[in-house]
């Protein structure tokens, strides 16, 4: 099932800053509605009662920083008032600067306290995270929703049926037969109204401006349904509550999936990759770091796994030998603009999509960032590998010549070669090489490693900047040996030359 | 029956000496594939009565349907010269037997490539002309790619019979249509030739011109009536060929030479070109085509024609067809004009090894190369790949430079990015099998020397469309082929159904290389781009990807056109960025490249891997520069040969070495992407003007100073009254007077202008010539052909990239429109961003 409510469409855009979750975050503030029932007081600190919670991490988003005092004052109040035993000892702190961004819970930041539950405010994401509880409390944001029930169907059923004659479908999306007779429609909404379920529930299943052929409404939030981020083959229309204009999202999606498809080919002719870790609290995102990992060697690729928090171009620039991305993230965050970016940047079902070769087919609708997905993806795909290594044994001599056919990438429209890297670890351990620790060459690089290419040392080999010469001084017939000098010494921020001075 | 075997062919590949690699050349419709039709029944592949009708070189199916050639394709033949011609041959000959390649190529300017492609493997062209039509653009075009090439040339003028028969006129101007023929073809070769190839003017009284009509299977050259009238008259027949052109008579009576137009008594004497060449050849023609049975007979004897019983009754044409061949066999003359005047691989290898050789010239490739030399390390250039019929493989076609190209031994295959003592784009892999191509056959064949040409089987997977074969360690690469077309038009295409993708990434794949020009790509849209030459290119490649690549069906945009984005200022202040930690500045400037300079670069006459000595002097002495400052160029964009320079001219900047890489990389990426509409960038130069880096290494990494580039680079681009060009195509339009009115308002509609207009002497057509913007070119041809009732014929060639007029940051102007379509077009935001966008304050 399709959705492409407002998260998802603005993860496909800047993550920040964010118009509408600033808006839906701002409405928690509203002074309209009192703070104890907007921050959900009462029923948090039944909650940490109950399963008696002693150290918890309040996660404010930067717009709700202001407020956070109150609402620490208040649950603590809240915590002493109630008495008991289970009061004693309970110490809530309010967690400053998120490491990643403020839709996910921040657990690593938590873990630091280290606190046994988190509540998180604001809007969110949604993913789910492991190794701690979490509670969130959603922003209220009140809605008419009868005017966006009006508003919704009279879009998309302008002639008030279902069954809308051929003209009057959507000229882009010929080929789209099936989506023509409309038996029902699904609604999903940002979590922001959430409290307010019952309410459309009601409305759309009951609007006057309902078809009268149309035979389901299906109900729900946004977390419930979210499995892929777009899909071209049903129509989607979103209400914008700031200005109460409704979008027909699904002419976009197209486009903004074929850009996916890019940094897809951008993908083939990669041989090393860095496997970011967004966040690393989200639940399975070990695992799936593992199996991407293990993914990689199989198919005789280079992986590097780096965290560096919150994304951003300079930071990924640093890594020169990486020739692409994956980015583990969460639902909202997995997915960055590459336009900044110098290398492509995948999400996981993208990567296993990539490394299938031939065999993987560009199916738009199952475009997912859902790890549980991608996960059973992956694992049957290590089936196959296993599979493919085991008849691969049998015909040994030919295969290795077909690892070293050059690729041709779409992106570029020309052959590229694609290392690959320690396809069968087991036959450069037989080498006996695995004790040798560096091997250097007559040209002085350091390029062979345990029979091995090193990535890195195939980099600096490019470069035509690879620091001082190291043969320089042995060149010509007066070398002499000199006295080794002491350098400076400390860290980054701070050196100091010769014991004296510090050197910024 | 063919007259030759494989063996004699693979004993003939052992002498150099004796093999002609050639290949033929032309305008379109000048007759060249009809013409080879000739060349290839003397070697018996064809039957001689099929010759002319059959275009055994024009293999494919497209290609006989739409009567033009579309791929060029190669040919070898045996030919043995008479043994008293030998001594003719000015270079070493050994024997009389000669192993002649021969490759016939397309006429059709969207299609130069497969010429070029042709002229790299071959030493000598054969360059017809059609007598009525004369030079038109592409015999300029082909012409100016083989001397660049350092392909010598012999002319080929064709057609006479309709000169004979459609225009009726008389010898003396036939004898002066051909003089401005050849003159013509002088003055090109005059202005593009090479000193390193000597004199390559061709010359009838030194045997180098032919004069054909190919439809019917004739040819001469001067020396065949020399030879004739040498029994005769008892003179040397070399003597004898100079006489036989230009001022010279023969006065009957005195039978004494002269080169006054009358005698003695004032009376006008025949040109002896007119009374002893032209003159059989018009009786002939009179007696047949005016039924003159009777005189027939005695013509025959005369010219020592025999008939055999039925020929004899043939009548008109048929006859005159029959006669014509047996009296001047076509095959006969232009083969014994190829072998004596072309050179062979030995000889012409000894001068081809500088233009054809990246290296330096005293290695021992260089060395195989010049000498020809079999036992030599192996150079092999695989200049285009031919279809197999088993579908996706590909015949590596190539010529062996040195060394012996034979089935088994590893050999090294590089790839147009190899460079020396890197791996980068280099295989070691096996030649599993050589073969000989033969049209649209192939002979297997075992071990093949150098100077021959060669189709390989096994390495097609390693290259994309061309590169070196070797088995030096230390060999360089064979220089790359520039091409004078460029891929100009694109069209996006799409698969109908998406679970097609993989076949239509195969297609696209197998579609570069089948085609030395054609380029596909993504565009970041994630629409996958095919770019051809002209529209016609286009619509050939994509049905061959519809139809046989791909083999499914696909969903094609209208076609667009790529623009490039330049400046046409100094930058109006100095961009700064700075990096994302804010302790590195880098301060640039965007200035104008100069349009020679661009285009020198483009052509590769200024290249990235030239010395950069050698290079700072050429373009001191030639484009103005500063010395020092050409020697730090740090690079060319973009994709590292483009026509866009970063210049350090920043003075004592410390560790300014260490980020070079990562400032070249920012350059590439903001070259490629520019500014405006994210096109590729051209005739710009970067000064890097001042930099400030942080003392840590750490802190001016690759992550903060190549974003920082871009971002400066766009900000000069800003900063500089950023332009577009656009590419024009030059259009050269035949047409009756009549018609030009239609020309020119088919022309004005679309931003063209006719910049010349001349009438062809001796004809009522006119050949006008003029620019056309690309973008506008799509359905010019059906325009024209309904503006002046089918009367015009235009071709057009991409000719330069023109600068429009304002400039994309200028609210509301034309270019801004432009502009912010194509943003649309791309997915991009229309708005244009502004230089703040990249530009930081101090």
């Amino acid at each position: 099932m399709p959705d492409f409510s407002t998260p998802a469409e603005h993860a496909f855009e800047e993550p920040t800053p964010d118009p509408s979750a600033t808006a839906n975050s701002a409405s928690l503030s509203n002074t309209a509605i009192p703070l104890y029932e907007r921050y959900e007081i009462i029923s948090t600190i039944e909650e940490i009662l109950a399963n008696g919670y002693k150290t918890i991490a309040l996660q404010f988003p930067d717009e709700l920083l202001a407020e956070s005092v109150l609402v620490y004052r208040a649950l603590m109040k809240g915590i002493q008032d109630s008495g008991g035993e289970k009061a004693d000892g309970v110490q809530c702190y309010v967690l400053g600067d998120s490491t990643y961004g403020s839709c996910c819970p921040d657990v690593l930041s938590a873990m630091h306290l280290p606190a046994d539950f988190l509540v998180h405010y604001g809007h969110a994401c949604l993913t789910p995270t492991a190794s701690l509880p979490v509670r969130y409390v959603f922003p209220k944001r009140s809605l008419d929703v009868k005017a966006v029930a009006e508003e919704l169907y009279s879009t998309a059923f302008p002639d008030g049926t279902a069954n809308p004659d051929e003209s009057l479908e959507d000229g882009q999306l010929p080929e789209d037969r099936e989506s023509r007779g409309r038996k029902g429609v699904v609604v999903i909404w940002d979590v922001a109204y959430d409290w307010i379920e019952d309410e459309i529930k009601t409305i759309f299943t009951n609007s006057p401006n309902r078809p009268k052929d149309l035979q389901h409404v299906i109900c729900a939030t946004i977390n419930k349904t979210r499995q892929s981020s777009g899909s071209s083959t049903r129509a989607i229309y979103q209400y914008a509550p700031d200005d109460g204009c409704v979008q027909p999202l699904h002419v976009k999606s197209p486009r903004l999936l074929s850009r996916r498809l890019f940094a897809l080919h951008s993908s083939f002719s990669a041989s090393t990759y860095g496997i970011l870790v967004h966040n690393v609290g989200l639940a399975r995102s070990h695992g799936l770091v593992k199996h991407l990992r293990k993914l990689l060697k199989d198919k005789g690729k280079k992986s590097y796994t780096v965290s560096v928090g919150r994304v951003n171009p300079a930071k990924l620039a640093n890594f020169e030998v990486v020739d692409c991305w994956v980015l583990v993230g969460c639902l909202e965050g997995g997915l960055v603009d590459p336009k900044e970016y110098y290398k492509p940047i995948l999400t996981p079902w993208e990567l296993q999509l990539s490394l299938q070769g031939d065999r993987g087919v560009w199916a738009p609708d199952q475009w997912t960032l859902d790890f549980r997905r991608v996960l059973a993806d992956l694992e049957e795909e290590h089936g196959k590998i296993q599979e493919e290594c085991r008849t691969d044994a049998t015909n040994d001599g030919e295969d290795d010549s077909d690892n070293e056919t050059p690729v041709y990438s779409l992106v570029t429209g020309e052959l590229h070669s694609v290392r690959r890297f320690g396809h069968r670890d087991d036959k450069a351990k037989e080498n006996g090489d695995t004790d040798a620790l560096i091997l250097r060459n007559q040209e002085n690089a350091l390029a062979q490693r345990h029979g091995l290419e090193s990535v890195a040392a195939n980099h600096l080999a490019q470069r035509q900047w690879t620091g001082l010469d190291p043969t320089e001084g042995l060149k010509g017939e007066k070398w002499e040996p000199s006295m080794l000098e002491e350098g400076r010494r400390g860290i980054a921020k701070g050196y100091r030359v010769d014991g004296i001075g510090r050197e910024g | 029956m063919v007259n030759f075997t494989v063996d004699e062919i693979r004993g003939l590949m052992d002498k150099p000496t004796n093999i002609r690699n050639m290949s033929v050349i032309a305008h379109v419709d000048h007759g060249k594939s009809t013409l080879t039709d000739s060349l290839i029944s003397k070697a018996g592949i064809i039957a001689g009565s099929k010759a002319g009708d059959m275009r055994f070189t024009d293999t494919r199916d497209d290609e006989k349907e739409r009567g033009i050639t579309i791929k060029s394709t190669a040919v070898s033949m045996y030919f043995q010269l008479p043994k008293e011609d030998v001594e003719d041959i000015k270079q070493k000959t050994d024997g009389n037997e000669f192993l002649i390649n021969l490759i016939d190529s397309p006429g059709h300017v969207d299609f130069s490539s497969e010429v070029t492609a042709a002229l790299r493997v071959t030493d000598g062209a054969l360059v017809v002309v059609d007598c009525i039509e004369g030079v038109c653009v592409q015999t300029e075009t082909v012409l100016r790619q083989s001397l660049t090439e350092r392909v010598k040339p012999v002319l080929c003028v064709n057609k006479i019979d309709r000169a004979l028969l459609e225009l009726q006129i008389s010898k003396e101007d036939l004898y002066q249509t051909f003089c401005r023929t050849i003159e013509s073809v002088n003055v090109i070769v005059s202005t593009y030739a090479d000193p390193a190839l000597g004199d390559v003017q061709v010359y009838p009284e030194a045997g180098t011109v032919a004069f054909a009509s190919g439809l019917h299977g004739w040819a001469f050259t001067l020396r065949q009536f020399a030879g004739r009238y040498s029994k005769k008259f008892g003179v040397d027949k070399t003597k004898l060929m100079p006489k036989l052109w230009g001022d010279n008579y023969f006065n009957p009576k005195t039978k004494k030479w002269t080169t006054k137009a009358v005698d003695a008594d004032g009376k006008p004497l025949e040109r002896a070109f007119n009374s002893f060449v032209l003159d059989p050849i018009f009786r002939v023609f009179a007696a047949i085509m005016d039924f003159k049975k009777d005189e027939i007979p005695k013509l025959l004897e005369k010219l020592e024609v025999k008939l055999s019983q039925d020929e004899i009754d043939q009548e008109g044409k048929i006859l005159l067809k029959t006669v014509m061949r047996k009296f001047l066999p076509a095959g006969e003359a232009l083969l014994e004009m190829i072998v004596i005047n072309l050179p062979s691989p030995a000889t012409a290898q000894r001068y081809r090894v500088e233009t054809l050789y990246e290296g330096p010239m005293d290695d021992e490739s260089a060395i195989g190369i010049r000498d020809c030399d079999p036992n030599g390390p192996l150079m092999v250039y695989v200049s285009k790949m031919v279809p197999t019929s088993d579908k996706g493989r590909f015949y590596a076609f190539g010529r062996v430079f040195s060394g012996t190209a034979k089935a088994g031994p590893k050999v090294r295959i590089q790839g147009p990015n190899f460079v020396p003592g890197k791996k980068e784009d280099q295989f070691v892999k096996p030649i599993q099998r050589t073969v000989l191509m033969m049209g649209r056959y192939v002979e297997p064949i075992e071990g093949v020397p150098a100077g021959n040409i060669v189709g390989l089987v096994g390495v097609d997977q390693f290259l994309l469309k061309s590169g070196t074969l070797t088995t030096s360690e230390t060999a360089h690469n064979m220089r790359v082929m520039k091409f004078s077309v460029s891929p100009v038009v694109q069209v996006a295409v799409e698969c109908k159904n998406p679970a097609d993708l993989p076949k239509l990434v195969e297609g696209l794949k197998r579609l570069s290389k089948s085609d030395p020009c054609v380029k596909s790509y993504t565009a970041e849209t994630g629409e996958m781009i095919v770019a051809g030459a002209g529209e016609l290119h286009l619509e050939i490649c994509l049905n061959d990807l519809e139809n046989d690549h791909a083999g499914i069906p696909l969903k094609r945009s209208d076609p667009v056109v790529g623009y490039k984005e330049t400046v046409q200022a100094q930058s109006s202040m100095t961009a700064l960025s700075k990096s994302q930690n804010k302790h590195n500045r880098i301060w640039m400037d965007a200035v104008p490249l100069d349009e020679e300079l661009s285009q020198a670069i483009e052509s590769g006459k200024v290249a990235p891997r030239d010395d950069f000595k050698i290079r700072a002097r050429l373009m001191a002495d030639e484009f103005g520069w500063d010395v020092t400052e050409a020697r730090k160029i740090w690079c060319f964009g973009p994709e590292t040969t483009g026509p866009n320079l970063l210049v350090d001219t920043t003075k004592a900047v410390q560790y300014l070495n260490e980020i070079k890489d990562s400032c070249v990389a920012g350059f590439q990426w903001a070259t490629k992407e520019g500014a405006c509409a994210e096109e590729n960038m051209r005739g710009i130069r970067y000064n890097i003007m001042d930099v400030t880096l942080h003392t840590d290494s750490i802190h001016r990494g690759t992550g903060q100073i190549m974003p920082t580039t871009r971002r400066v680079c766009l900000a000069a681009q800003l900063l500089a009254t950023p332009g577009l060009q656009e590419p024009m195509f030059l259009v050269e339009i035949q047409c009756p007077e009549n018609a030009q009115g239609g020309v020119y308002s088919c022309l004005n509609v679309r931003r063209g202008h006719v910049f010349s207009s001349e009438q062809r002497i001796g004809t009522p057509m006119y050949t006008m010539k003029a620019y056309l913007p690309v973008s506008e070119s799509f359905g010019f041809n059906a325009d024209l052909r309904a503006a002046t009732g089918g009367q015009a014929f235009p071709q057009s060639v991409f000719d330069h990239w023109a600068l429009m007029s304002g400039t994309p940051v200028e609210k509301d102007s034309k270019l801004e429109t432009l502009v912010k379509a194509i943003r649309t077009r791309k997915g991009l935001k229309p708005e244009i961003p502004t230089y703040e966008q990249y530009y930081d304050k101090l």
